[in-house]
């Protein structure tokens, strides 16, 4: 066979081929120890040694052809028999084999944690307290006196005379007051206790306390503390509003509203049409709570402030009723995933 | 139409968490300050802004403006129907109109309400002009209750039927105007440092404080008849009674009280009785101060003495009773007649057939009346105000105030024997304050002549010397103390709203904020585990006996509270277990029966009950799984994380004591060789219990030393840029050879080069020896500088396979 014909076989079989099996076979018929081409190549020897060289030339460009042709195609080949693999592997991506899921913080830990960021950013250090506590601590250091209605049967749980569950977070402020030395500025979450329980009220429930004392303190300083802390939490178009109020603790005190967040101050069922929503207490530290802190009224001021959580929890979060926090149904908490 | 039976409307809720609501009268208010050119809106923003919350308005007339007194002309027959009939009426001005009713109990000439085309009545019924039956109708007569009107404000008003106007209302009147309910009702929230403030006069002077008005001080004058009182007064307890005046009226004529008396306090809550108790009752709502009125000739003995009881039995006026034990009474020279502060006893009470009177004005220690009040298990309009406070000299401005109303009224003959028994007068206190320092606490700008003014128009008596304020309160201001006290007089007078935000000053310590460390880690572990796919829980602090008992627990040892809401609340739960598990079975029971759920949360511990000393409060962790995707070994693996991100290896060691759980599954958790809780299976009565037909798996440990730990996230060595490598072996043990026995063993043998060691196979059946396990074991060796040799290798291969032989009794497979 003449090399050229060869050359044509080759191509014409190379092209024809559908599998790496047959490119393979292709190579023996060619390139195998009795391959055509190898026999070309050992017909050297017989060629007359002028011509040799272009002979062997000859032959070595054609095999170099071929085996070109013969790689490509085995590439190509090769890549289609792994996609032709890969795609009988297929299987249902939409498939869901695996039932777990993540799971889901609490919202009043959800709540806790927003609030107690902002206030660690706002440069206010955690403070802890037990939750049963003397009545020093939870009564008497806060000015407020033995027979103060606060302190009634009705509202407070007793364990004995002397210790009771604290019915607010500002036992750990005594307890602060008492460790600390002016400047400080403390913030305090945890649960608190009144013997209530009727559609708004539970028995436990959370709140976040603030304390901040130095010199020269002002209502001011209150004032932007709090519409920095309610901005953080319910946006930054949320206005704030003081009324003067009363709390044993503080002297002046405030009620601290909130420009509706759910009806953008243009009134709405939640906020009565008032277009204000109450949200926490706050006040100037009353200089008895100082004095019975260990310090100098007369050098120092403070001011404090406390949110109940699950309240703002529930308008933060929009909840609809206080009771689906302590009844921790599933369905409600997978919702804060 | 007017057909229904009317019904009481309750108007005063008295009581609402030791706040009292104290509802004031727009007219009543106007006794003491002119309000004729303030809107009641701007009375009641007024009000709110110095601190005395109006909660709502209430407009009297409401309603009513299309309402109007008209007079019945003609009554005919309706031609089309036989229970209606067609009346003529006079509507004032010359006009007649026409108006078709199935009211039986009027007649022709009667005067009645009649709400005309386009009426809005307060019960939200609209009147439009019509036909009924073919004849033409041009409103609707009324009844009370169609105009909020009862029985106690108009005579006639509770009767079935039209309200028949019987005191010559003028035709063609509005009938607001007509009845006195062009009047509105604020219902304020007082504050309990603000006793004073129950009390329509001071309500009165603190809007004429806030409006820049003139207060008119209500009138304390009477006439008197010379005499003595045939009733003397001994006090025997000074510290619960403080101040004790009466008054002696005779030839009284205890009627029923005149309309605008009755009118006034139907308004405000109260039930008209008969006039001297009305009286009373006025007095209270008007200037605060709690009275009482005895029959005088029911006083046996002549003398009244203030002293405890001493086991006496009382009818009190709610009809019961009662045994007083020690409690403060009012007595004669016998026996108790009142529980002082409280309620009145029957048989001294006044009816109508009562002669003479004896006035009793008393200030209570109020910490006294709250505590007997609570004892006794009884409220009254007077223990409520009594538990507040009263001050010294309102037992006489009360006094003065019922006698100057008798006196007005003439319905009796006031005798100038006044008794007035007290121990101690108060003193009036002075405080000093600098107009400095108010500004440097307020953050305004107030000058010392405004705080003057503010301070006397709050009756505060004060002068200005320089740039400090000299004052004294008014003995009604019982809160006011000390300086701060005069600070926030001056900061709700000028309105915390001018307090400015931009007014901060700036020259303070930038502090550094930050969670407790221990909050840190509580934080950590519950972010773990919510991304480990379980649900975050918060169960009450309470529990109860038999939720306790559900997991069969003991409640023996729980903390008891003195005053529970109720049994399921009366304990402090010792673990979290029992009231997670009563939430994991609420769950279960609504069909959500795949739970993963945790808490993390305070635990009350005590050694000795009764409780002397505060308990040990530990923050515990508690996980509870039910579902066919969870097992003892999912929940291990959950604990086993939590240890690993606290650097922390948990060792399990097996329990069959612990009656929560199952006997063959279940474990102590112990940390450096200390017990700090259990996991396991529940028992299959705890499941019975709670109602649970599946298997449980819960633990619950005490976190205290997890929490102390400091996670300091840092390299600790240099990484090896060599291969670990990892052999495996097939090891035969005895069934009972735990697997951390085995994977201890191997970890002890070469604590340098054994990186660590797993079990990946756990085979026993017909290639094994009964009683005994297959255990593949896989372990890692690491290569720190250079590459192991392979007799180093084998060494390390033939200390492990010699060790669990030794130790384990382990055999090559």
């Amino acid at each position: 066979m003449y090399l050229e014909d060869i050359k044509k076989e080759a191509i014409k079989e190379v092209n024809e081929v559908k599998s790496v099996s047959e490119i393979n076979a292709l190579k023996v018929k060619y390139f195998g120890k009795a391959g055509l081409i190898t026999e070309e190549l050992k017909n050297l020897r017989n060629v007359p040694n002028d011509q040799k060289a272009a002979r062997g030339a000859e032959i070595n460009a054609v095999k170099k052809e071929i085996e070109e042709l013969v790689n490509e195609v085995e590439k190509t080949l090769k890549t289609r028999e792994l996609e032709d693999k890969l795609m009988n592997e297929q299987i249902d991506v939409t498939l869901d084999i695996n039932p777990s899921h993540i799971g889901s913080l609490h919202p009043l830990s959800i709540e806790i944690n927003k609030i107690s960021n902002i206030l660690v950013n706002l440069g206010f250090t955690q403070v802890d307290g037990p939750e049963v506590e003397l009545d020093k601590y939870n009564f008497e250091m806060l000015n407020v006196p033995s027979d103060h209605p606060a302190r009634d049967m009705q509202d407070t749980f007793y364990i004995t005379d002397n210790i009771l569950l604290r019915s607010q977070t500002s036992n750990t402020q005594a307890r602060a007051m008492l460790n600390l030395k002016p400047p400080f500025k403390v913030f305090s979450p945890g649960r608190v206790f009144r013997n209530d329980l009727d559609a708004t009220h539970i028995p436990a429930f959370y709140q976040i306390e603030g304390m901040y004392v130095e010199e020269n303190v002002s209502m001011a300083d209150l004032k932007n503390v709090l519409l920095q802390i309610c901005k953080a939490v319910f946006g930054n178009d949320t206005k704030i509003r003081f009324r003067s109020s009363y709390f044993p603790f503080t002297e002046p005190s405030v009620e601290v509203d909130i420009s509706c967040p759910y009806c953008s101050a243009k009134g709405c069922n939640l906020c009565k049409n008032t277009k204000w929503i109450e949200i926490l207490g706050a006040g100037m530290v009353h200089p008895n709570v100082l004095e019975a802190g260990g310090i100098d009224s007369t050098k120092y001021t403070g001011y404090a402030f406390g949110f109940g959580l699950d309240r703002v929890a529930m308008l933060d979060q929009k909840v609809n009723d206080m009771r689906h926090f302590v009844d921790n149904n599933i369905k409600f908490l997978k919702q804060f995933k | 139409m007017a057909y229904k039976k009317r019904t009481q409307v309750k108007v005063l809720d008295l009581k609402l968490k030791g706040k009292i609501k104290m509802k004031v009268l727009y007219s009543w208010l106007n006794d003491f300050v002119d309000l004729s050119d303030v809107s009641p809106i701007e009375v009641a923003d007024a009000l709110t802004k110095v601190g005395m919350e109006v909660e709502e308005i209430i407009d009297m007339a409401k309603g009513l403006d299309k309402v109007i007194v008209a007079k019945i002309l003609k009554i005919e027959k309706h031609p089309n129907a036989d229970k209606l009939v067609v009346c003529q009426v006079d509507i004032g001005g010359g006009k007649t109109v026409q108006i078709v009713t199935g009211a039986k109990n009027m007649k022709e000439g009667d005067t009645v309400p009649l709400a005309l085309n386009g009426a809005n009545l307060p019960n939200g019924q609209t009147i439009l002009s019509g036909e009924i039956r073919g004849e033409k109708s041009e409103g609707m007569f009324c009844g009370g209750d169609e105009i909020g009107v009862t029985e106690d404000m108009y005579k006639g008003a509770g009767e079935y039927g039209l309200l028949i106007l019987k005191n010559g209302e003028k035709i063609g009147l509005p009938i607001a105007e007509a009845l006195g309910l062009n009047d509105v009702i604020f219902d304020v929230n007082v504050l309990p440092n603000r006793p004073d403030a129950n009390s329509t006069m001071v309500i009165a002077l603190e809007i004429a404080a806030a409006l820049n008005k003139k207060f008119k001080a209500p009138n304390l004058s009477y006439k008197a008849v010379k005499g003595e009182s045939p009733i003397s007064v001994e006090v025997k307890n000074f510290n619960e009674c403080l101040r004790y005046m009466g008054c002696y009226v005779k030839n009284v004529k205890n009627t029923e009280s005149p309309a605008w008396l009755k009118r006034r306090l139907t308004l405000v809550g109260h039930t008209p009785y008969s006039l001297f108790v009305d009286i009373t009752n006025y007095v209270l709502h008007e200037v605060g101060q709690p009275m009482h009125v005895f029959d005088s000739d029911r006083i046996y003995g002549g003398k009244i003495v203030v002293r405890n009881a001493d086991n006496e039995m009382l009818k009190t006026l709610d009809g019961k009773d009662r045994l007083i034990k020690n409690e403060l009474c009012i007595c004669d020279k016998n026996k108790p007649l009142v529980i002082a502060g409280i309620m009145g006893g029957v048989e001294s009470g006044t009816y109508t057939t009562t002669q003479n009177v004896f006035l009793e004005s008393a200030v209570f220690d109020y910490a006294t009346i709250r505590r007997n009040s609570r004892k006794i298990g009884l409220t009254s309009d007077s223990s409520l105000r009594n538990s507040k406070g009263v001050y010294f000299d309102s037992a006489e401005v009360g006094l003065k105030r019922a006698l100057s109303l008798i006196s007005e009224l003439g319905v009796g003959e006031i005798v100038d024997d006044i008794k007035d028994v007290y121990k101690i007068k108060p003193q009036n206190k002075t405080i000093e304050v600098s107009v400095e320092r108010i500004n440097k606490i307020l953050a305004l700008n107030v000058s010392g002549e405004q705080c003057e003014k503010i301070l006397n128009n709050l009756q505060f008596k004060t002068t200005l010397k320089g740039n400090k304020l000299i004052t004294t309160a008014p003995s009604f201001r019982t809160d006011v103390e000390r300086d701060c006290d005069i600070i926030e007089e001056i900061g709700r007078s000028v309105g915390f709203d001018n307090v400015k935000v931009e007014d901060t000053s700036y020259n303070k310590t930038n502090f550094k904020g930050g969670l407790t460390a221990e909050q840190v880690n509580i934080n950590k572990i519950k972010n773990m585990l919510v991304n480990l796919g379980t649900n975050e829980i918060i169960s009450y602090q309470f529990s109860g006996p038999e939720i306790i008992e559900n997991a069969r627990m003991s409640s023996a040892k729980n903390i008891k509270l003195l005053n529970p809401l109720g049994q399921e609340y009366s304990l402090l739960r010792e673990k979290l277990l029992p009231n997670d598990l009563n939430i994991l079975s609420k769950n279960y029971k609504l069909g959500n029966k795949s739970l993963s759920l945790f808490e993390i949360a305070r635990t009350f511990e005590t050694l000795s009950l009764p409780l002397k000393e505060l308990p040990n409060e530990k923050t515990h962790l508690c996980i509870m799984q039910v579902g066919g995707e969870y097992s003892y070994f999912s929940l291990k693996h959950l604990l086993d994380l939590v240890g690993e991100a606290f650097r922390v290896n948990f060792d399990y060691r097996r329990t069959t004591l612990n009656k929560t759980f199952h006997t063959g599954r279940a474990a102590e958790v112990c940390l450096y060789n200390r017990p700090i809780g259990v996991i396991g299976e529940l028992h299959p009565i705890v499941l019975e219990n709670i109602e649970v037909g599946e298997r449980v798996y819960a633990l619950e440990i005490d976190l205290t030393e997890l929490l102390k730990r400091n996670i300091v996230y840092k390299q600790s060595g240099n990484i090896s840029k060599l291969q670990t490598l990892n052999r495996d072996l097939a090891l035969v043990v005895n069934k009972n050879v735990e697997a951390a026995k085995i994977i201890n063993c191997i970890k002890a043998c070469d604590k340098v080069y054994i990186e660590d060691a797993i079990i990946f196979d756990i085979y026993e059946g017909e290639q094994v020896e009964s009683g005994k396990k297959s255990v593949a074991v896989k372990f890692y060796i690491k290569q720190t500088d250079k590459n192991l040799t392979d007799t180093e290798i084998n060494e390390i291969m033939n200390k492990v396979i010699g060790n669990c032989n030794k130790f384990l009794g382990a055999e090559l497979r």
